[in-house]
């Protein structure tokens, strides 16, 4: 009697909650549709077997662009970053050592994480003797033609690095726990120089959202710094929260720094709308209310806002988990201006500044979405374009760069930072597929379809 | 024979529905105990934030503790034959288990740092005299059979 | 010691005439017991945090001791063909906490205000039937030597 009871228990398990029936494209634009929160007993989980890339093989771009690989062999690039003379650098970029041990479901959800990112456990030691590269490598593409002729670490033992701006000839790293001043001039091709800490970052034992996204005022006098969240919905209480959740300004100067806007569960991509002080990034919101719940977003980031993150999202919409509520910060949150659809998990942003693509992508946005964890349906894995007007987005984001997921549904690769390089092309940090891919123009072939299913 | 001792085995007079009260109480201070033991040696290895879980631990097993000792003092003073040499021996261990978990409460009342050096330490003669203690426990159940009734259907 | 008893049944597992499922029962009856103490310690504080980290490390031992006792306690049942209520009902008491235990593995106040709670108090009840069934098979069928 109880083998039947026990069976009938697991298979309700799979069919609980999963009542989120909508469109994915129903969460693209400004006004996405939000279903009621479904809390599963079991959360989805669909993670990706990594399997890399086979020789030849390449993710997908639509008629009239050309992808090539433009340099392998390296592990876990994450972030890409060309400089004006043609030079571009590369961020190979891991996490260090497990998250501390609250309760049983830490280690289970770590071990999840890690296989997703075709690892076999968290790496227990940084760069520095042993352990998984934490550098920048510079490739030299002089003549453009999307082949290096010279690749070189930059700078190495780094923490954890993830964004990265160079401000004149002074080079700012952002690692997890500092950002970092370099002296350099375009044309070196190491840095033998120490670094100058500019200002301490939140980083610590958990550092949940480890990636801390940089980048800098057009008149370069301020740094921008994404700081994640600490958790999920903060489940390791808010004490772990303080000035995380957050985009920082930084003086690069003094070190001195304030909150430019908060509730921002995990902001990446920092980047400035071309020709403005308007300051965009993507944003990872929250996971386990459902396969479709909460969407990620891409927003301008308005100085001094609270978006909501963790007691509510997309304005008025509250979590029902974290404790104490606050129905007064629920009140000032606002919403996002442009939603990605549910766990995309987008890690890169970058308008197109280029004159090689086609005119609709002048201004428009592109997004490298690294892919879902929280659905059992995969979402993201791919690279996006958002069509901009008036320095805002318009339309729904159309797929760019797909073929990241094999026919079986195993990752090959997994998009995370994007950027134009000096001749327009996009570059692309793929971290699984241990690859940089360059995509450019090479004319006529109809404008690419839009996204959705 | 009297009541519903069965066969003539030592009866429990603390017992609700024939089934003795005095075994019913005791899992709590004895798996408490342990999980003491277990909480303190997980802090020496650096979970310091268990140090409030084994202080309620404590608690809640001295407590415990105590109403399980009253329905075994009721068992022990309801029936002369239960007061022989294992009753005692099973009676005067646990007493000391219960005195030092009093002590090793105060002290980390006192200063909860104290875990590491001393703390750990006690909790650790308390789950070995508990062996011993429940391992008279057994003698007194399955070999002189206290509050057994074998007339009762399995 | 021969391994029947006089009516003809098989003893229980035993380590020196102690049946093993007596030093495990206790342990899944306390943690569960606790996990329902915390619980309501959590509902009580409003969502402090630590309350539901006790919660799911007690609710884990039990599940692991729980499976244990259970086994021993199926085979005890089979070989000895005593009632089978004691293991059902303890059976019936794991496969609760195991759902409470995804449950309690949210990300905060939902964890346990609802649903959670409404499983630890189950959770329990059954354990406590279970625990009293099995005290009256082994108080009266324990054979004793004086």
């Amino acid at each position: 009697m109880n083998r039947l009871l026990i069976a009938a228990l697991l298979a309700s398990l799979a069919a609980c909650g999963s009542s989120q029936k909508i469109d994915t494209s129903q969460q693209m634009g400004p006004n996405p549709v939000l279903p009621e929160p479904s809390e599963e007993l079991v959360a989805a989980v669909g993670v990706p077997k990594v399997v890399g890339w086979k020789n030849g093989e390449t993710p997908v771009v639509p008629p009239g662009f050309k992808i090539e690989a433009m340099a392998t062999g390296f592990e876990s690039p994450r972030n890409v970053y060309p400089l004006a003379n043609g030079d571009v650098l590369v961020v190979e970029t891991q996490r260090v050592g497990s998250e501390p041990v609250d309760r049983p479901k830490d280690p289970i959800r770590d071990f999840i994480m890690t296989m997703a990112h075709g690892g076999g456990g968290a790496k227990e030691t940084a760069g520095a003797g042993g352990g998984p590269p934490q550098r920048i490598t510079l490739l030299r593409d002089a003549n453009g033609d999307g082949k290096p002729e010279l690749r070189s670490v930059l700078v190495d033992h780094l923490n954890s690095p993830f964004g990265v701006v160079l401000v004149g000839n002074d080079l700012y790293v952002a690692n997890t726990d500092s950002i970092v001043r370099y002296p350099f001039t375009p044309g070196q091709t190491k840095i033998t120089a120490p670094g100058q800490k500019v200002i301490d970052l939140p980083g610590g034992l958990i550092d949940h959202h480890w990636t801390k996204s940089l980048t800098a005022s057009p008149d370069g006098t301020k740094l921008y710094a994404g700081v994640g969240s600490n958790s999920n919905i903060q489940e390791r209480g808010p004490e772990a929260e303080t000035n995380r959740a957050a985009i920082w300004e930084v003086d690069p100067k003094t070190g001195a720094y304030r909150i430019f806007a908060s509730g921002l569960r995990n902001p990446n991509g920092l980047t400035f709308y071309p020709g403005s002080n308007t300051l965009w990034a993507v944003i990872n919101e929250r996971d386990e209310l459902g396969p479709n719940l909460v969407p990620d977003y891409m927003t301008s980031v308005k100085d001094g806002a609270f978006y909501g993150w963790p007691w509510s999202y997309y304005g008025q919409h509250v979590d029902a988990r974290p404790r104490p509520q606050r129905p007064d910060m629920v009140a000032k949150a606002i919403p996002p201006d442009y939603a990605l659809s549910s766990h995309v998990a987008p890690l890169g942003l970058a308008f197109y500044t280029g004159s090689s693509f086609p005119a609709l992508f002048r201004g428009g946005a592109f997004v490298g979405e690294h892919g879902s964890w929280n659905r059992h349906e995969l979402n993201g894995y791919r690279v996006v374009f958002i069509r901009f007007a008036g320095g805002k987005p318009v339309g729904k984001p159309m797929n760019f760069v797909a073929g990241f997921l094999d026919r079986d549904g195993n990752a090959r690769g997994r998009p995370v930072g994007v950027a134009v390089d000096r001749t327009g092309a996009l570059l692309i940090a793929d971290d699984v597929g241990n690859t940089v891919w360059r995509v450019s123009y090479q004319g006529g072939g109809a404008a690419p379809a839009t996204a959705g299913k | 024979m009297n009541g519903n001792d069965g066969h003539g085995h030592p009866r429990s007079t603390a017992q609700i529905g024939g089934h003795p009260i005095h075994p019913m109480l005791v899992q709590f201070p004895i798996v408490c105990f342990i999980l003491t033991l277990v909480c303190d040696v997980l802090y020496t290895q650096g979970h310091t934030e268990l140090a409030s879980a084994s202080t309620w631990l404590l608690i809640v097993g001295l407590v415990m503790g105590a109403l399980a000792a009253v329905a075994g003092l009721t068992d022990f003073l309801g029936d002369k034959r239960i007061q022989g040499a294992d009753a005692i021996k099973h009676a005067a261990a646990n007493v000391t288990a219960v005195v030092l978990e009093v002590v090793n409460l105060v002290l980390r009342l006192k200063n909860p740092d104290s875990i590491g050096s001393t703390g750990v330490w006690i909790s650790l003669v308390v789950v070995l005299i508990l062996l011993y203690s429940g391992w008279m426990g057994g003698r007194l159940v399955y070999i002189h059979g206290i509050g057994v009734n074998d007339d009762r259907a399995v | 010691m021969p391994a029947t008893r006089a009516n003809g049944r098989l003893r229980p597992i035993s380590i020196a005439r102690r049946p093993l499922t007596a030093l495990l029962l206790p342990v899944p009856i306390v943690c569960f017991i606790g996990n329902l103490l915390t619980d309501l310690a959590y509902l009580n504080s409003g969502g402090n945090l630590i309350w539901l980290n006790f919660s799911t490390w007690l609710n884990a031992a039990g599940l692991v001791f729980g499976a244990i006792a259970a086994v021993l306690l199926l085979i005890d049942t089979v070989r000895s063909s005593v009632s089978w209520a004691t293991f059902l009902f303890l059976a019936a008491a794991w496969v609760v906490e195991f759902i409470n235990a995804l449950v309690h593995a949210r990300d905060g106040w939902t964890a346990v205000a609802g649903i959670g709670l409404i499983l630890s108090i189950i959770g329990v009840v059954l354990i406590l039937i279970s625990g009293w069934l099995w005290q009256s098979v082994r108080y009266a069928g324990v054979e004793v030597r004086p």
